[in-house]
């Protein structure tokens, strides 16, 4: 029986609830159904296992991983805002320049004009919300459509940025900065060879995750809600939070969890209950499902834009400071491609380019997909140019991905 | 009930062409007031000289992506990949005629290389209509695919250099002048005139607004949409890659990283400021024209005004939106809204 | 006819139009219309296309401003400014095309915008458990039994409709207006609809039904209320107004002559060619296997409930779908279409059901449109030229009578009715030897009907084969010369020319064990 192509000529009479969750429980239509959502998880872990033999083993060594993580956090950062625009039905093709424009703020602030750090973090974050309003008044309320706005405004700063530095790259960033790209969280017992408190925090995480999906499955389970397997919701909890705890072992045999991951914990957490739990975040889903509907719902749907727009832009500013702050200089090539890193993180992660579908877990998966591989493909001293040519090629075969699913329902 | 017929000047100004054409008329006007022989012209050397035919020659290669880019939308698609494909044609043009510094020397006859670059762009469209057309991918992301690897293609056509072309017959297309003006214009006058012939006497143009206006009916109809969106992208492409050799003729030069930079938003720009709506459907090939022009002639605006180059990029989005604001229906509600006094209500 | 209960106007009116004034450009579209609305009651507004009710509706909710004239809603004088004000009001709407999010599942549908909240200060956090509970609530009210956490685009058209009606509901409407909500049902969707529709009336909703079919008015109305032209005809209550007097007060004239049936046409000479044949045609759960014959000249009626496969076989056999068993024989050749145009040479025609979304092409002008397909077949190359075009659509116009000043006004301009006979004029220009017609006259006025049915006689007498699809079983039976009767996705058998509507609901019926 086929699910959403041709539902049932009458579900008035007899559609039973119970009788959805009785057929679902069939393991290979759940596998069916979700493909999407496990597909990803495993394209992730094909990808780890791709390069990490193609490397020799050297993708997983604890050092190689901790610089995974510091180098492509940008991505992660803001793939969480690129979602919420791709959701409400746009697109943000300015985010790199914006990045590349305000880690040359930064620069000109700290380095050039000696201000503190934290001011100096507060206007460039300001900034960037300023420069995601703009932008994102002009999609919403002049009606242009967001990849003239977003195209021109890639344009824009990246004019900006250069003429910012003048040319030249800018630098160094005082210490207290740098530790947002390059610091460690704290060990508070010492293990000869290991930080254990980030393993600790690792195992606390996996745990919390595991607990919580458990209540979500108990809660849905009373409802009469339709839910996976249960074997499935086993192996996946596991696999999940084993290669969680697995991850933070690597990491704390280095330096330990860096600050960068932690903000990035902090985020996802934040915009993945937002995205599911909050009245703001539900809204944009309805306005990228059915802009009109969601006006006769009372949505404003405009301001909404704007505010998906505003949260892009802060965000593409925090991974511009903490790219340059990484790097401990702004350069004028900064930014240079980002975006489709971002973009394909999105489709990667299972956002329909028609907006309304979309999850922060799976924007999130795609951005260390797409981690994975630049790391992977710079350890194997692949030039930037073929670098290019299999982005493409990767962002093409999740587009694809996604049309056959769309065309398939 | 007898209606008073609209006056002479009402009814010009609801021409489509009207705005962009006043728009233009006051970029003329604006570049000669700073610059006070900016309408002279001359004959030098064998051929007209002056700042409107310096403006027509570099706006060869502009019109005619907008030409390509005015189809692509016209069937609700857009194309932003038009930069890479020049920058590919440059590199494919550059590689076939080879390095060699004697200036007589081509690896390939020169007929081939031109063939060969504009094959390869031809090609591009092909790949980007395919994407579209059959397998239905949405037109921004599929071209964005070939914007991205397109640019890291051209580079590893030529090596991740700037190939400098030494061939001296390969300069006449982008900067020899034939009875007097240059060559360029004639290339692009073929290319409209193929063009406009082709919508005008065959159900091309008939075909194209039916598909962007309503492709399912348009289906139903007959019309093999799929057909005719991959020969509007396919057009674009050759579009860009003659554009590329103007470009790389005129620079005489081909550099994968910079060659056809800014050139999709200026043909985009230049389509929509000419009167084609981006939602697709109706279309001017004449107001994509117009529109390329104002585009160039507003980049020698900002040149002559002594602006630096960084800022150039600025300046130009800035006006630019600022007209496609002035277009923007919703705008001049909004502006509308706030210039109409408050308490004129309709009803009593 | 389900007479309906006698509604003496004892109670203030819930709603009441007065005096309603429209115009566009100073053609006046409404000329001093009301509308009484009283609570608890269903109440139907009708009139052929052109009568206004369309603009009415849109006044109503507050998508267009009335040039003139008053309304009250509980005796308070308002004016909704907008589709929003006019809910926030207490008028909902339902429309036929469902306005929902197939994105979201069918509780957050109901509540979008007016989640539940919980947490800090009632502040951003969503009560999904109130909410879930709330909108099984809701729709146990309606009577329908739905997973309500499921995606809305799960479920069928029907099924989202009452969605919408329970999302009205939940806010609380005091008006409710549905928007030809039957256009897309089945008869079973269509009773559970009405019941659904009593069962609100009774706890005092009252209910706006604007529809074109004339039983679905008598089942389930209490008043009707009748435009024409424009201007206001008359208020009834719908057991004092019987078909006729309905009719004759749409048209402002009797219609008795123009229904005196035309004799049936005699039985085509079953030694005339076949000119198609589908042998065991069928598509995965779309289509069962199904053999069907059609000789040249022969007008073949396809009958059934909304649902039976009627336009899944029409598009099967211009091409739009490709079949996955049986063959497709035209001339006794077995041929693969493999889009329209491949049909379109062999002399087939469709005139699509969906007129707005697959029919005209709207910016493009009345003989663009007419002269689309006969283009399309000659090809790129060969154009027709504007005189040509002109030509050739003023031909049709006149003889279909198709109301515009000039061929070159955008055909999106005109009437639902005009619209269909220019799309009509695209495929007769073709000439096609077997011309198909999924619901012609859906949504178009009872005079135009009359001339588009004629018309099909005409082209029939004249040596085109027809397979003509309706809802409507009376003009089926009367234009056909041979019935195939389809009930949920198979052929369940043929009737001859001559059978009554009966014969026909006995066959469909039959199958129903």
């Amino acid at each position: 029986m086929s699910q959403t192509t041709h539902p049932p000529a009458s579900t008035l009479a007899d559609g039973n609830p119970t009788a959805a969750v009785r057929h679902d429980k069939s393991l290979l239509h759940h596998l069916q159904h979700n493909l999407r959502e496990y597909g990803m998880l495993i394209t992730l872990v094909a990808i780890m296992g791709f390069f990490q033999y193609m490397t020799e083993g050297t993708l997983m060594q604890p050092l190689n991983l901790t610089n995974l993580v510091l180098q492509n956090s940008y991505i992660v950062i803001m793939a969480l805002g690129m979602l919420l625009v791709i959701v409400a039905g746009h697109i943000d093709l300015s985010v790199g320049s914006v990045c590349g424009f305000i880690g040359a703020l930064a620069a000109v602030l700290m380095v050039e004009y000696n201000w503190h750090f934290v001011p100096a973090t507060l206007v460039c974050l300001l900034c960037g919300g300023l420069i995601g309003a703009i932008q994102g008044s002009f999609v919403a309320f002049s009606r242009i459509p967001s990849f003239i706005v977003t195209l021109a405004g890639m344009l824009v700063f990246k004019g900006l940025a250069l003429a910012l530095l003048a040319g030249q790259s800018v630098g160094p960033f005082p210490s207290a900065f740098q530790m947002l790209s390059s610091g460690f969280i704290p060990d508070l017992f010492s293990v000869e060879g290991l930080r254990l408190t980030s393993l600790l925090l690792g195992a606390a995480v996996a745990a919390a995750l595991a607990v919580g999906g458990l209540r979500q499955r108990a809660n849905r389970l009373r409802h009469g809600v339709q839910t996976e397997p249960a074997g499935l919701f086993v192996a996946r909890t596991v696999v999940f939070g084993g290669l969680l705890v697995y991850f933070s072992y690597l990491l704390a045999s280095y330096k330990g969890l860096p600050n960068v991951l932690i903000v990035m914990a902090l985020l996802i957490v934040l915009f993945d209950f937002v995205t599911s739990r909050t009245t703001i975040g539900r809204r944009i889903y309805a306005m990228g499902g059915n802009e009109k509907a969601a006006k006769l719902s009372g949505i404003k749907t405009e301001r909404l834009t704007l505010y998906a727009f505003i949260n892009m832009g802060v965000l593409a500013a925090l991974a511009g400071l903490v790219f340059a702050a990484r790097l401990n200089t702004a350069t004028p090539k900064a930014g240079l491609g980002f975006e489709l890193d971002v973009i394909a993180a999105c489709f990667i992660g299972g956002a329909s380019a028609s907006g309304g579908v979309g999850k922060v877990m799976g924007a999130v998966i795609g951005a260390f997909v797409m981690g994975v591989m630049n790391n992977g493909m710079s350890i194997l001293g692949i030039g930037i140019d073929y670098q290019q040519v299999i982005k493409g090629v990767v962002l093409l075969a999740a587009v694809l991905v996604d049309v056959y699913n769309k065309n398939k329902a | 009930m007898s209606e008073r017929s609209p006056s002479l000047l009402v009814a010009l100004l609801r021409h489509r062409l009207a705005w962009p054409l006043i728009t233009l008329a006051l970029l003329l006007i604006v570049n000669t007031v700073f610059n006070s022989s900016f309408l002279h012209i001359e004959w030098r050397d064998g051929h007209l000289y002056g700042s409107l035919i310096d403006i027509l020659n570099r706006a060869a290669p502009l019109v005619l992506v907008s030409l390509g880019m005015t189809l692509v939308i016209a069937t609700r698609g857009i194309d932003i990949s038009v930069g890479a494909m020049v920058a590919i044609a440059a590199a494919v043009a550059a590689w076939l005629i080879g390095g060699s510094v004697s200036g007589t020397e081509s690896r390939f006859p020169l007929p081939v290389a031109i063939l060969g670059a504009i094959g390869v762009a031809l090609l591009c469209g092909l790949w980007n209509g395919v994407l579209v057309a059959k397998v239905g991918m949405q037109p921004i992301i599929a071209t964005l695919i070939l914007m991205v690897a397109g640019r890291g293609i051209a580079q590893l056509i030529t090596d991740g250099q700037i190939i400098t072309i030494y061939y001296t017959p390969y300069f006449f297309m982008g900067g020899g002048y034939l009875a007097g003006l240059p060559f360029s214009l004639f290339v692009v006058a073929v290319v409209f005139a193929v063009l406009y012939l082709a919508i005008t006497r065959t159900a091309l143009g008939l075909f194209i607004q039916a598909v962007g206006i309503n492709p399912t009916a348009a289906r139903v109809a007959g019309v093999q949409a799929g057909r005719l969106i991959v020969a509007a992208y396919v057009f674009c492409g050759v579009c860009a890659g003659i554009a590329g050799l103007l470009i790389s003729s005129n620079v005489k030069s081909a550099d994968g990283n910079n060659a056809g930079q800014l050139l999709e938003l200026d043909a985009i720009l230049a389509v929509t400021l000419g009167g084609t709506a981006l939602t697709g459907g109706r279309f001017s090939l004449v107001g994509s024209v117009i529109g390329a022009l104002i585009i160039q002639t507003l980049t020698y605006a900002i040149y002559s005004l002594g602006v630096p180059p960084e800022i150039n990029l600025v300046v130009k989005a800035v006006v630019v939106f600022i007209v496609m604001l002035l277009q923007s229906p919703e705008f001049r509600a909004q502006v509308g809204a706030l210039a109409r006094r408050p308490g004129a209500g309709a009803l009593q | 006819m389900d007479a309906s209960t006698a509604h003496a106007p004892a109670a203030a009116p819930v709603l009441q139009l007065s005096g309603i004034h429209k115009q566009f450009a100073g053609i006046p579209v409404l000329r001093d219309v009301q509308l009484n609305l009283y609570p608890g009651e269903i109440h139907a507004l009708m009139g052929q296309n052109g009568a206004g009710k369309s603009t009415l509706i849109k006044v109503l909710t507050g998508v267009l401003e009335a040039s003139g004239g008053q309304m009250r809603l509980g005796g308070q004088a308002v004016w909704p400014d907008s589709p929003l004000a006019a809910q926030r009001l207490g008028i909902s709407t339902v429309y036929q095309e469902v306005n929902l999010c197939p994105n979201l599942s069918v509780a957050e549908n109901i509540f979008a915008g007016r989640y539940p909240r919980c947490g800090i200060a009632q502040g951003f956090r969503i009560d999904w458990a109130t909410l879930h509970q709330r909108a099984r609530d809701l729709v146990a009210r309606i009577g329908l039994q739905i997973d309500v956490t499921r995606l809305l685009s799960d479920y069928p058209v029907a099924v989202q409709q009452l969605v919408a009606i329970a999302r009205a509901l939940s806010i609380e409407s005091r008006v409710l207006i549905l928007d030809e909500p039957t256009s897309s049902l089945d008869d079973d969707e269509v009773q559970k609809l009405f019941e659904v529709l009593r069962r609100l009336r009774s706890e005092g909703l009252s209910i706006v039904f604007v529809t074109h079919f004339l039983n679905q008015v008598y089942a389930v109305s209490d008043r009707i209320t009748v435009l024409r032209n424009g201007s206001w005809v008359g208020e009834w209550l719908a057991k004092d107004l019987g078909p006729q007097a309905l009719i004759a007060a749409m048209l402002g004239r009797d219609l008795v002559a123009a229904s005196e049936q035309p004799a049936p046409a005699p039985a085509v000479d079953s030694r005339q060619a076949t000119l198609l044949q589908t042998e065991g045609l069928g598509q995965d759960t779309q289509l069962q296997p199904l053999d069907l014959q059609i000789r040249a000249g022969e007008v073949v009626g396809l009958a059934g409930l909304l649902g039976s496969g009627r336009t899944e076989l029409a598009r099967l056999l211009f091409g739009l779908e490709q079949p996955d068993r049986g063959a497709l024989r035209i001339d006794g050749q077995v041929v693969k279409f493999a889009n329209p145009m491949d049909a379109i040479r062999q002399g087939l025609a469709l005139c699509p059901e969906e007129r707005k979304t697959d029919g005209i092409v709207a910016e493009l002008s009345v003989r663009e449109n007419i002269a689309l397909a006969l283009q399309a077949r000659m090809g790129v190359g060969k154009f027709l030229s504007r005189a040509e075009q002109t030509a050739l659509a003023e031909r049709y116009v006149k003889l279909l009578g198709i109301k515009t000043e000039t061929v070159d006004k955008p055909i999106g301009l005109l009437s639902g009715g005009n619209q269909q006979k220019a799309i009509l004029a695209r495929w007769m220009a073709i000439e096609p030897r077997l011309l198909i017609l999924d619901e012609p006259t859906r949504g178009i006025d009872v005079a135009a009907k009359q001339e588009i049915m004629d018309q099909i006689l005409r082209l029939a007498q004249g040596g085109m084969a027809v397979l003509f699809i309706s809802s409507e079983m009376s003009e089926v039976v009367r234009v056909a010369h041979r019935i195939v009767v389809l009930r949920d996705r198979h052929k369940v058998g043929e009737l001859p020319a001559g059978s009554s509507e009966d014969a026909v609901y006995d066959l469909i019926a039959a199958e129903h064990v």
